[in-house]
């Protein structure tokens, strides 16, 4: 009888109900994590999420530090960084503004980004070279991000994966990514890094080797670890340069707010107050104001005018002055003058002389002064005004958490 | 015209067994009402065998019976009318039986399936089912079946969102009860599930389509609508906002039957908004002003040929069904065209088993015109309003060129040279296997398949006032859909005792969609062709598939044919479900008691209470995620300078993602009084969503944002109102007047952490929140406000009233704080019908719908008193001195001004039809002809409002969950005159 077919035809159907569809849009965890194409793919999007990230890096710190002004009326979440001139204009930065948490939560999602190659990295079989640059790669990048966090929050997580991690505070946080960075050298000591590492995964132009070191000079010298700051600097050659090389797809995070959306633009400050013939000037800031929202005029920015132009992880100008003011910290302040005088004539500006920097603090003065105009851009002016005791200048000592990590992690510190 | 009858039971009635020269009973009779007149078309039938027949035009029939075995039970069933019942005690030879049947105003006795799986009285079933005949909506004048269906079921709220052509409907029963997912009801047609998603393909504005629209409503027999949870459960998760069952006709045995139908319509729009007149410009120079209203808009003509041919032995039936539309846009330039073919073909494969096949074709094309909305800030109506009417937009005459438009482009220009072509190819196919192996057991098998390719471009050419595509702009996207249904349901019809009737019955459900969707898109196009090329070229695909599993078990209980009680439940597996909550389960339980079955009840309350039920039920339903993959973490991707790679996306999987789920409860009483003439249906609801899906904000320091979680509750009660009555049953004259009233109260009473947020693409001003009175409910306005006294009257910013004592305006408003302005959500929607005949050829119809209790932002007032545009006659007040200069600078940004009150009450229908019988029809030549009805229909003719705009029912959200009540740029619904001849052969 007919009537036979359908317990046949409800088996064949239920035996076709497979209810696990996986996601064709986008690749799942498991081919990401468990494979060695997903692993090295990870590593680059590790490179991206950092891009990302250095986009608040660069401007949140330029805005508090008064490198930068914004443009528009309109953005008043980007507003509440910058100190104005007219003090209607200026608001508390509340916990609840989206520009802080993307600035917490752009540096988190490196540092999940790099987790996930660093356990990619532990569970597939991975050519050895290629397995050393991408943890090293993870590490550094990870580290740079603990960095960057210390420098604007007291405290910071350092276990995002953890359920409900502690928070440390910032002389752990640089500790921690002092480790990493040791690691990393490490890892590129034990095993060189392949070539499939260095064409596939590594954008090209960046010198991981050396921007490892360069960053050991960076964090040791916020650390206050002076002779550490000052051998990792010497051991990054002269003639070293790392960058990253943004394109089309993935484009310069300054070009973007900056010369594609105009939200900021340098502060005219930095040409005012700077010496007569500075070359860096020149190099960097138009002459004509091109907006002066609540009393704050800024300079247009002749840098970044390109969505692919690239961004310097670290320059030589950075190193000199990382020299320079690793040796005046330690009062050897003829060493200090000799390395900022190498900054001053490279940007075409005369020499200084002992008698001129007779004081260890005129000698930190002129190394703050030639730090920001060598390092506009790189969202480290903030933290300079902090380790030269001039915090007073800057519109906040220490950013608010975000109301998104407080109200999911109960042990967020209070606010500053 | 008489009401259909149930043809699916009718087909099963007609079966001829193998002939036998032995005794043979022949019994014939007549059918009537209670006074007397015949009923055509009632179907008589043998208890317990697929014996029966159909009562011809005078009622009378004639039935068969093969060797009965004893006395020959009757039934006898017509929609409208209670069943009548009685036995012939002769085993053999010819008897007479004659039935007059008891009217039932509240048609409690119709046979339904839907909710239950088995045939079901009405009257047995816990929970309100409402039912729509084919007849009412083929009378509607419209194309669109959902729209046909505005007004005649109680407790849904059924909203036209735009009046272009073919443009979407939406579809609420019983309020809105999610936040995040589509609010539209599950459809099924003929057992297949079908897809009525709203895809924004390209974006044309606030007209996006709902795939409904691809269904002639010629072709529909009737139309079930469940409304609760209490009664969807047996649809488990897919259930929360009601299921919609379609029966299509289906062919009978008898002479080949033969139907042509041809329409002819106009459209109008019924008001324009009134335009600036004043004879200066700001600056006090004359000015020519122009109302743009009479060139874009148009009286537009439509028409619709169906045939259809219906016959069959039998064994065999069929249902061969054709229709053409035509139909113009009242906006120039806009026509939409659909073709159906339908065959729907029943054979019965031996005495236990029967074969039903449903197929549809349809294709359809529309010419649209890009047309504002909420995101696309172009188009004809959007451009309208974004301009100055003191400029001249027409084409020079000796250049050929159009001028350029103000802000956006000339939509002039836009309707003589964008444009908007839009394709749908779809097959809906459903087969059907009902198997009887053994007398008391019924075993049902259905498989559908829903298949369409739609696709949807917009082709703007180089060189128009298009300034922000001067080198032209080519879109175009296409979405493959696929849906499969497999269902297997086997029930046991038992009687264990004269007074207890037991049908336990148990049933599988699989279900699978798979959506693909590319668009792609060209800039800066080639040169004399209108295809999509150009010098840059971009494609995306997205894929979407779901698959739900589903199981269910069933007990119907009958007591002494006074107490019915249903218990369910069904268990749904979903892929859209996290693996941690793959499987759910939906219970529901019914009961209803039927006083008026009872001689208890006959004594004691006589003839003025005829009939009285008590129901009551319970049940929970689901929704599904509107995403089939939110379970997932996924890695998407993230490009480094030149490399490709990935990374985890922001928004977390979650396996621990489960379905909305509705807890409802209701309870009713159906009355009946005045010996069944007047009839009234009350229904009391209290739903609770919980588990509602939104996004959840996660600790940031992990690396991810949000997460789509079941964290919202939302909750409604209303009360739901129908009252048919018989006014008037006389030979010469009859007056039937059927009315419903719906309440509901949406409110929302949990959202996540972080609590309110605003619906993206609203301009921030339709908001979710927890907050008392209209701050709870769905998608209420959020907007600045005016700043006032104690009084009530309006300060400027120095804290005076703007308005001096004589109530002139003197002073310029001050912005207050955004604060809840308004609730677009309806607090009650009624409609009224009136249906008379007179004699026996003549008919009239008249249906009011209304809309009470809601509030519509009228951007579109917003923009055109806006000092920058001023095209409105409103903002002549300022170029005339009555209002200081200022003014209306100052105005615009306070919202609350723009929130109207919405309330409306439309004429929805009006018709006249004449039946023509076959005599005059012969005698007028057309030879063959079995009869004819000539009909003259109106619809939306005219509207009462307070409303300032072009009309307060559509959206330019369009079938959008939250977005209500926006005006934006939207086609007003025409008002429509359709003339329709039908002849049967």
């Amino acid at each position: 009888m007919r009537l036979r077919i359908l317990p046949v035809a409800a088996a064949a159907l239920l035996a076709g109900c497979a209810l696990d569809v996986s996601n064709p849009n986008a690749a799942t965890e498991e081919a990401v994590l468990t494979s060695a194409a997903g692993a090295r793919a990870a590593a680059v999007g590790l490179q991206g999420r950092f891009g990302n990230a250095l986009e608040h890096a660069i401007w949140v710190p330029g805005l508090i530090a008064n490198e930068l002004g914004t443009l528009t009326n309109s953005q008043s979440q980007q507003r509440e960084f910058q100190r104005f001139p007219t003090t209607s204009l200026n608001t508390p930065i509340q916990t609840v503004n989206a520009d802080l948490l993307a600035f917490w939560s752009r540096q988190y999602a490196v540092v999940r980004a790099a987790d996930d190659v660093l356990g990619a990295a532990d569970r597939v079989t991975l050519a050895p070279g290629t397995k050393s640059g991408i943890t090293a790669l993870a590490r550094t990048l990870k580290a740079a991000s603990f960095w960057t966090l210390a420098e604007a929050w007291q405290q910071i997580v350092l276990e995002p994966a953890a359920e409900s991690p502690t928070f440390v505070d910032r002389a752990a946080a640089l500790a921690r990514a002092l480790e990493l960075l040791a690691q990393a050298r490490a890892d590129l000591a034990a095993q060189a890094p392949s070539t499939e590492f260095t064409s596939q995964v590594l954008l090209p132009g960046f010198d991981l080797p050396n921007t490892i070191r360069a960053y050991q000079a960076r964090v040791a010298l916020a650390a206050g670890q002076y002779e550490q700051a000052l051998t990792f600097a010497n051991e990054v050659p002269t003639t070293a340069t790392s960058e990253y090389r943004f394109s089309t797809v993935d484009p310069n995070p300054v070009w973007a707010t900056f010369t594609s959306n105009r939200y900021f633009s340098a502060l005219a400050t930095l040409r005012t107050t700077a010496e007569a013939g500075d070359a860096r000037v020149a190099r960097l800031l138009g002459t004509t104001a091109i907006d002066s929202l609540g009393g704050a005029r800024t300079l247009p920015l002749l840098v970044y005018r390109n969505p692919g132009d690239a961004y310097p992880l670290f320059t030589q100008d950075e190193l000199t002055l990382v020299r320079a003011e690793a040796h005046a910290r330690l009062n050897r302040l003829p060493q200090a003058i000799v390395e900022v005088n190498r900054v001053r004539t490279a940007a075409g500006l005369p020499a200084r002389t002992a008698a001129e920097l007779s004081t260890q603090q005129a000698v930190l003065d002129e190394i703050l002064r030639q730090r920001r105009l060598s390092l506009l851009l790189t969202g480290q002016a903030w933290a300079d005004l902090r380790r030269f005791g001039r915090t007073a200048e800057a519109r906040v000592a220490w950013l608010p958490y975000p109301e998104q990590e407080r109200a999911s992690n109960p042990g967020t510190p209070g606010n500053p | 015209m008489p009401l259909r009858p149930e043809l699916r039971v009718a087909a099963c009635l007609v079966v001829a067994l193998p002939a036998a020269a032995r005794a043979q009973l022949t019994i014939t009779g007549r059918v009537t009402d209670d006074g007397g007149r015949p009923i055509p078309g009632a179907q008589v039938g043998v208890v317990g065998t697929p014996v029966g027949a159909l009562a011809g035009d005078d009622g009378t029939y004639r039935l068969v019976v093969r060797e009965p075995r004893g006395p020959t039970p009757l039934l006898v069933r017509y929609v409208g009318y209670r069943p009548g019942r009685a036995t012939v005690a002769q085993t053999s030879g010819a008897a007479t039986q004659d039935f007059q049947l008891v009217r039932d105003v509240l048609q409690l006795s119709q046979i339904v399936t839907t909710g239950t799986r088995t045939e079901t009285e009405r009257a047995q079933l816990g929970a309100t089912l409402a039912t729509v005949q084919g007849d009412q909506i083929a009378n509607a004048a419209t194309p669109q079946l959902d729209v046909a269906l505005a007004g005649k079921v109680s407790g849904a709220l059924i909203q036209q969102n735009s009046g272009t052509p073919g443009g979407g409907t939406s579809v609420r029963i019983r309020g809105l009860s999610t936040i995040s997912r589509s609010a539209e009801p599950l459809y099924i047609i003929d057992g297949v599930i079908v897809d009525n998603s709203s895809r924004q393909l390209v974006d044309l504005g606030g007209y996006t389509t709902n795939r409904l629209a691809d269904l002639d409503p010629n072709d529909i027999e009737r139309i079930e609508v469940v409304k609760g949870a209490a009664a969807a459960a047996l649809y488990g998760s897919r259930a929360n906002d009601g299921v919609v069952q379609i029966f299509t006709k289906r062919g009978r045995a008898g002479a080949l039957r033969t139907t042509v139908r041809q329409s002819l319509g106009m459209d109008e729009v019924e008001r324009f908004v009134p335009v600036n007149r004043a004879p200066t410009n700001l600056a006090g120079q004359p000015v020519t002003r122009y109302d743009y209203q009479d060139d874009i808009f148009r009286t537009a003509r439509s028409y619709n040929t169906a045939v259809n041919l219906s016959g069959g032995d039998e064994r065999t039936q069929f249902y061969l069904a054709g229709a053409l539309q035509d139909q113009q846009g009242v906006i120039q330039a806009t026509d939409y065209r659909r073709q159906n073919l339908r065959l729907n073909l029943d054979r019965q494969l031996n005495d236990r088993v029967r074969l039903s096949a449903s197929t549809s074709y349809i294709s359809s094309d529309a010419d649209l015109s890009p047309n504002g909305g909420i995101v696309a800030q172009y188009g004809v109506l959007t451009n309208f309003l974004f301009m100055s009417n003191d400029r001249s937009l027409y084409r020079d005459p000796v250049t050929g060129q159009f001028p350029l438009g103000q802000s956006a482009a000339n939509p002039l220009d836009v309707i003589a040279n964008w444009r908007a072509p839009q394709e749908v190819t779809r097959y809906v196919g459903g087969l059907q296997l009902q198997a009887t192996p053994l007398d008391a057991v019924t075993v049902d098998y259905r498989f559908g398949y829903d298949g369409y390719t739609e696709n949807a471009s917009i082709f703007i050419p180089r060189g128009t006032t298009a300034t922000a595509f001067p080198t032209g702009l080519a879109t175009q996207a296409s979405n493959r859909a696929r849906l499969l249904n497999s269902d297997l349901d086997v029930a046991w019809r038992a009687r264990p005792a004269a007074w207890l009737q037991l049908t336990p019955s148990v049933g599988m459900n699989w279900q699978q969609q798979r959506f693909d969707v590319v668009t792609s898109r060209a800039e800066d196009l080639a040169l004399f062709t209108d295809v999509l090329q150009g010098s840059r070229q971009f494609a995306t695909q997205g894929r979407d598939d779901r698959r739900t599993l589903g199981f269910y078990g069933q007990l119907q209980a009958g007591v002494s044919e006074l107490l019915f009680v249903t218990a369910a439940v069904r268990s749904d597996a979903s892929s859209a479900f996290g693996a941690d909550e793959r499987t759910q389960y939906f219970p529901k339980l019914g009961a209803s008691f039927d006083l008026g079955n009872t001689g208890f009840w006959r004594d004691l309350a006589g003839n003025a209470v005829s009939r009285l039920r008590l129901r009551a039920a319970f049940g929970y339903s689901g929704g599904q995620p509107a995403e089939s993959f939110a379970r997932f973490s996924n890695y998407t991707f993230e490009p480094a300078g030149t490399f490709s790679g990935v990374a985890n996306s922001t928004t977390q999987g979650n396996e621990g993602l489960k379905p909305e789920r509705q807890r409802e409860t209701e309870l009713g009483a159906d009355v009946e009084f005045l010996r069944g003439r007047v009839g009234v249906e009350a229904t009391w609801f209290d739903k609770t969503t919980s588990d509602l899906i939104l996004p959840r904000a996660v600790r940031p320091s992990s690396g991810f944002l949000d997460q789509l979680a079941n964290v919202g509750e939302m909750r409604n009660r209303g009360l739901e109102l129908l009252v048919r009555s018989v006014n008037v049953q006389g030979r010469r004259f009859g007056w039937n007047t059927s009315a419903t009233l719906t309440t509901s109260d949406p409110e929302v009473t949990r959202l996540s952490t972080g609590g309110a947020f605003f619906i993206p693409g609203s301009f921030n001003i339709v908001r979710v929140a927890t907050e008392p009175g209209d701050g709870s409910a769905p998608g209420h306005f959020h907007g600045t406000t005016y700043v006032r006294d104690a009084q009530g009257q309006i300060l400027d910013a120095q804290g005076r009233p703007i308005q001096d004592a004589s109530g002139r305006i003197v002073g310029i408003p001050a912005i207050g704080p955004r604060l809840v302005i308004g609730n677009p959500n309806p607090k009650r929607y009624f409609s009224v019908s009136n249906d008379f005949t007179v004699g026996r050829r003549l008919s009239f119809r008249a249906q009011f719908d209304g809309v009470g209790g809601v509030d519509v932002f009228n951007f579109d007032r917003r923009l055109l008193e806006t000092p920058a545009f001023g095209s409105g006659a409103e903002y002549a007040r300022e170029l005339t001195g009555e209002v200081p200069r200022g003014y209306f600078a100052a105005r615009r940004g306070v919202f609350e001004e723009y929130v109207e009150k919405g309330d409306f009450v439309k004429l929805r229908e009006l018709s006249v039809s004449y039946t023509v019988d076959a005599g005059l029809l012969r005698r007028l030549g057309a030879r063959g002809a079995q009869g004819a009805t000539i009909t003259l229909a109106g619809r939306n003719l005219k509207t009462w409002t307070d409303y300032t705009g072009w009309d307060p029912e559509t959206n330019a959200g369009a079938q959008s969950t939250l977005v209500r009540g926006f005006a934006f740029a939207t086609t007003p619904i025409p008002r429509n005159v359709t003339g329709a001849v039908t002849i049967n052969f």
